[in-house]
């Protein structure tokens, strides 16, 4: 199981991660805050946000509302949805997958468990749903969108240095 | 709301506004007004990135304090590859993700 956070979303959603962790049986769940915001990136034209929509109504992303953020809001001086996802992960003992390095830190100190698109990414791959070569490509295309290349260089290492696995 | 303030500019930047505002027909005080207005967004972003770096600041409260949208703070920690979060943190990603979500099929 999996609380995604905006960023997550949006960028597992542009690669096209979304429905191969569904295929491996992931839950996906989101909060009616980041669903907001999602929603707002749907109304100004954003491609992904309107895919990562279809998703939500159709339940393959559920949609919670939880009630212990505002405690972590006070707590840790959060904000409403920042809270609200860290709240969901940990009330659901679950994975937060977040691309932000503030809300990492945050949520590691907390106590949740932590992902993000990359390290998903390995795990689909991992899964044998993905080549290796088609794990490279997602995370050149990956960097192509903006991210963190020292990432991206960690992953395809962990992919190149352990053999033919996928080929 | 504007509050006036006087601030002395370099000769060259002055001639070019006044040749620019006439040959485009726009006002010197408006332009120049904008022009500063777009420097101040400018640093406010870059200040925001850098408290962002610092791990000061998540993505939302970054763009609170530019006063823009999660999307649009987004992209500009893409605009200088910034998205994934903290490198350092990625082998404990790694194995989270694991953890979680179960071992390998072989």
């Amino acid at each position: 199981m999996i609380a995604l956070d905006s960023s997550s979303t949006i960028y597992l959603a542009k690669i096209g991660l979304l429905p191969k962790l569904l295929e491996i049986g992931v839950e996906l769940l989101t909060t009616s805050e980041v669903a907001e915001e999602i929603k707002k990136g749907a109304e100004k034209g954003y491609k992904d946000a309107r895919i990562i929509g279809e998703f939500i109504r159709n339940k393959e992303i559920r949609e919670i509302s939880v009630k212990t953020n505002e405690s972590i809001a006070k707590g840790i001086k959060l904000m409403n949805a920042d809270a609200s996802i860290v709240a969901l992960a940990l009330e659901k003992s679950c994975l937060l997958a977040t691309e932000d390095a503030t809300l990492q830190n945050t949520a590691k100190s907390l106590g949740a468990s932590i992902t993000n698109t990359a390290a998903l990414l390995y795990h689909v791959y991992k899964e044998k749903k993905i080549s290796k070569q088609q794990c490279v490509m997602l995370l050149d295309l990956l960097e192509q969108y903006g991210y963190n290349k020292e990432i991206a260089l960690k992953m395809k290492e962990e992919i190149l240095n352990e053999g033919e696995n996928n080929e | 709301m504007s509050n006036p303030t006087t601030i002395r500019l370099y000769d060259d930047d002055v001639l070019f506004l006044r040749k620019y505002s006439e040959t485009k027909k726009v006002d010197r005080t408006r332009l120049i007004k904008e022009l500063l207005h777009e420097g101040v967004e400018k640093l406010k972003t870059e200040a925001a990135i850098a408290d962002y770096k610092e791990g000061k600041r998540t993505i939302r409260e970054c763009a609170e304090l530019c006063r823009v949208d999660y999307r649009d703070f987004l992209n500009e920690l893409a605009k200088r590859n910034l998205i994934g979060g903290n490198a350092k943190l990625q082998q404990i990603m790694l194995k989270d993700t694991s953890e979680q979500l179960g071992t390998f099929s072989s």
